[in-house]
């Protein structure tokens, strides 16, 4: 996993993409099994479009959630620390959906002796369609500064962030 | 559908705000951990090996975050008690993370509702409502803030 130091970093960088899919029910069978979610909107056609409208069953949330970690955290790398991360929920995804998750860095935060950078993030659709933005802070070293602490404690940076 | 005043939409908000129930507590299971993240191919050696998370600096076996939702389907799920409106979505999550869920954490969760408000939405009132969820481990350490804002329409 490659680290990135805080001078690394451009504003306006877009950061590497990650692409899941095409999904497929077991894709949604398998994170329903593992988050213990059996609500049947994401197996059961029948009820999904039937009693609740949806175009299909529908991928689950948090499955989006976690890949938009997932792109922030190989970003971050060992050295840096995915520290906040907002998501909406503004469309669906169904099965067939390839997803591609996107990053840019829109702000940058000097918090001597680290860095703080603010990315837009996305979950986009085959047909560019955004259905989950969200925002993202990550603390990362300085060159030649000290390692991010773990635990991470926000004061470190300060009260202006914390 | 009964049609409520205003002041009676603002007065069931308002009585949701405060503690929802007692903390509650589960651990951090190994097979938990391993599922999550072979569901969505997350093949980091942390999610599976524990030498390996040692050698990152991580106290043992690593969770995705997401894992932090187990948690509410297995222990904190309750009914928002509001008579107005048809239907309550999820409108956004807001994570804050802290010291990762390692296997073997048993992890405490406190949820309140911390403001709800009407706000008028394009078809009418809205009532906005921010859960608030958060989990520490065995050591009394933060491990994550969860909130999450639901519409009801």
């Amino acid at each position: 996993m490659a680290n990135i130091c805080f001078e690394d970093v451009e504003v306006g960088q877009e950061i590497p993409s990650l692409s899941k899919g095409p999904m497929t029910t077991a894709h949604i069978m398998r994170w329903s099994a593992a988050m213990e979610n059996w609500h049947p909107i994401h197996y059961d056609w029948r009820v999904a479009t039937g009693h609740h409208g949806l175009p299909d069953v529908v991928v689950n949330g948090s499955w989006k959630q976690h890949v938009m970690l997932q792109l922030v955290a190989d970003w971050a790398g060992d050295s840096g620390w995915p520290w906040k991360i907002r998501f909406q929920f503004r469309g669906m995804n169904v099965p067939g959906d390839t997803l591609r998750a996107w990053g840019k860095v829109v702000a940058k935060h000097d918090r001597h002796p680290f860095g703080v950078v603010d990315l837009e993030i996305g979950l986009k659709n085959p047909k560019g369609v955004d259905g989950t933005p969200g925002t993202a802070s990550v603390v990362l070293p300085k060159r030649n500064g000290p390692p991010v602490p773990y635990p991470f404690d926000p004061n470190i940076l300060g009260e202006a962030m914390s | 559908m009964k049609q409520f005043s205003q002041a009676e939409m603002e007065r069931q908000l308002a009585a949701l705000i405060g503690p929802v129930g007692e903390p509650v507590s589960m651990a951090v299971e190994f097979g938990a951990v391993r599922r999550m993240a072979v569901a969505v191919d997350d093949f980091d050696p942390i999610r599976y090996d524990e030498a390996a998370a040692r050698k990152r600096g991580f106290r043992g076996i690593v969770a995705p975050w997401p894992l932090l939702w187990s948690y509410f389907f297995n222990c904190t799920e309750y009914h928002l008690d509001i008579a107005f409106g048809r239907a309550t979505v999820h409108g956004q999550d807001d994570y804050e993370f802290h010291e990762p869920l390692i296997v073997g954490d048993v992890i405490t969760v406190a949820t309140a509702i911390t403001a709800a408000r009407l706000k008028q939405g394009r078809t009418g009132p809205l009532g906005q409502v921010e859960a608030e969820r958060r989990f520490t481990n065995q050591f009394g350490q933060l491990c994550a803030v969860l909130k999450t804002t639901l519409f009801r329409r």
